[in-house]
């Protein structure tokens, strides 16, 4: 058990050191910026996303999907 | 000095949810400490006279606490136009002349797998409505936003209920998110044309990671599994079978060799997707790249290939350009028509199902005023168009059923208003 938890702290640690980019604070103004979001609005990426599944034969995504028929 | 700590707090906050992946999904995007609306008008036109849709969204977003939010969506659309209803071999097609649609069946002769095929439209009147909502909250405590929403969607064939759950983990400084989603679907088909009353279950399970990369760059990571059990055929759609078996249980089209379709009842489908966004310093702008594999239990394959290019302009103004390429594998049941039986008794002539590819490019003009009134503090206009080409040359790799029988093309056209208060 106790090696089990050593195993899982060696493995956050080193998630921590590769997940962490040597950015402090001040220097996440780009990140804030309206370009750097993966949705821009919220409805036309529904739209979309409504129009191709009802085209096409795929789900998922980025977003979880949701119901209706698309019949035609 | 208190007044002013605040609000640099507040400002901190705002910034800090304002970062790529910490806010859940589409449903709590527009998260924000004041009300706001969103509305938008949405036009579908197919090529050849095809299906046209006119759809009609809001979202009304309030916040109820610091930490307590409600939202809800709504959506009116109505399509008419007309729409493929069977595939069959042209040398048996009784044609109606001046008319998209058949008389009649020719079965004194004999069809071979590689005689060419002709689409049968339904008529072009077809029009109908739907109407959906959704209403849901979304309850951030520390480090973790709760949501919750329930969905109905309504037309005159179709009733759906579902519920989605979600919860988002914000961790590492703010540098991840880690979120997990499931929802499901209780649908309910009784098509106006025949006698049937059908049931259907959807699971949706959602994983998705986020990871900034570099204070210029952003990653993120989703997969989903979904299950669908119950009726998963087109209620309206017929097939082509050649020499079925008269004790069939399979539900006669109205002509002779013409049948309902029928498909598999158990459905599992998972998707990998990965997303990554690039800001461009000298230009202030960023490209966002996104690749998605999809795979189902009816042997349909999808790769999805997404490039997008956001360039803010002066004066508030942006031009966002995209394109977009897709293609899918055929089900393994799939068939244009069906010269004999198949074993496990699965048929469909769908499009949807077919193999084929589709490009698309889009360009969209948003212009956002700051303070626009004493009451608002944003109002936010966009303007978008997108032409997509949907063709069996277009798939990757080797088609197997040669059809280009259902390429089309189609426009989507939106324009939205936005209004935080």
């Amino acid at each position: 058990m106790a090696s089990y938890f050593r195993l899982l702290f060696v493995i956050s640690c080193a998630f921590q050191a590769a997940c962490t980019p040597n950015i402090s604070p001040w220097e996440r103004g780009i990140l804030a910026k309206p370009q750097m979001s993966f949705q821009s609005n919220a409805l036309e990426s529904s739209l979309r996303k409504h129009m191709q599944h009802s085209k096409e034969a795929s789900t998922g995504g980025h977003s979880t999907g949701g119901g209706g028929c698309g019949c035609s | 000095m208190v007044a002013a700590k605040n609000s640099t707090l507040k400002a901190f906050t705002v910034a800090a949810l304002a970062l790529p992946g910490l806010l859940p999904t589409a449903k709590a995007a527009q998260k924000t400490t004041k009300p706001v609306i969103d509305f938008q008008y949405g036009h579908y036109q197919e090529s050849d006279d095809r299906i046209a849709v006119d759809i009609y969204q809001g979202i009304i977003a309030l916040p109820i606490s610091k930490s307590l939010a409600i939202q809800s969506n709504w959506v009116v659309d109505t399509f008419s136009g007309a729409t493929p209803v069977l595939t069959m071999p042209n040398s048996v097609a009784q044609v109606i002349s001046g008319a998209s649609g058949i008389s009649g069946v020719d079965d004194s002769k004999t069809v071979t797998a590689d005689e060419q095929a002709v689409e049968v439209m339904t008529g072009a009147s077809t029009r109908e409505t739907r109407y959906g909502i959704d209403l849901g909250f979304n309850y951030t405590l520390n480090d973790f936003v709760f949501s919750a929403s329930g969905s109905r969607s309504e037309e005159p064939d179709y009733l759906s209920h579902g519920y989605n759950l979600g919860v988002e983990w914000i961790f590492n400084q703010k540098f991840n998110t880690l979120s997990l989603g499931f929802g499901q679907n209780f649908d309910q088909i009784s098509p106006t044309t025949r006698i049937l009353n059908e049931e259907k279950t959807d699971y949706h399970l959602q994983l998705g990671f986020s990871q900034v990369v570099s204070k210029e760059s952003v990653l993120k990571l989703s997969s989903s599994y979904t299950y669908n059990d119950g009726y998963l055929s087109n209620p309206y759609k017929k097939v082509f079978i050649q020499d079925l078996d008269t004790n069939t249980n399979l539900k006669s089209g109205g002509f002779s060799n013409v049948y309902y379709e029928n498909r598999p009842d158990k459905r599992h489908q998972w998707s990998a997707s990965l997303a990554y966004i690039q800001y461009i310093s000298f230009l202030k702008a960023s490209v966002q790249l996104d690749y998605r594999y999809f795979k189902d239990s009816w042997d349909i394959s999808s790769h999805t290939f997404e490039a997008i290019y956001r360039q803010p302009l002066n004066k508030g103004w942006e031009l966002v350009s995209r394109l977009r390429y897709y293609s899918q594998s055929e089900a393994k049941f799939y068939k244009n028509f069906y010269i004999q039986a198949n074993a496990n008794n699965h048929y469909s002539s769908d499009y949807r199902l077919a193999g084929f590819g589709t490009l698309a490019g889009g360009i969209k003009l948003t212009k956002e005023w700051g303070l626009a009134s004493k009451f608002t503090k944003s109002i936010k206009i966009e303007l978008g168009v997108e032409y997509s080409t949907h063709a069996a040359d277009l798939k990757l790799g080797e088609q197997t059923t040669a059809s280009n029988l259902s390429d089309f093309n189609y426009i989507l056209c939106n324009s939205s208003i936005n209004i935080k208060f």
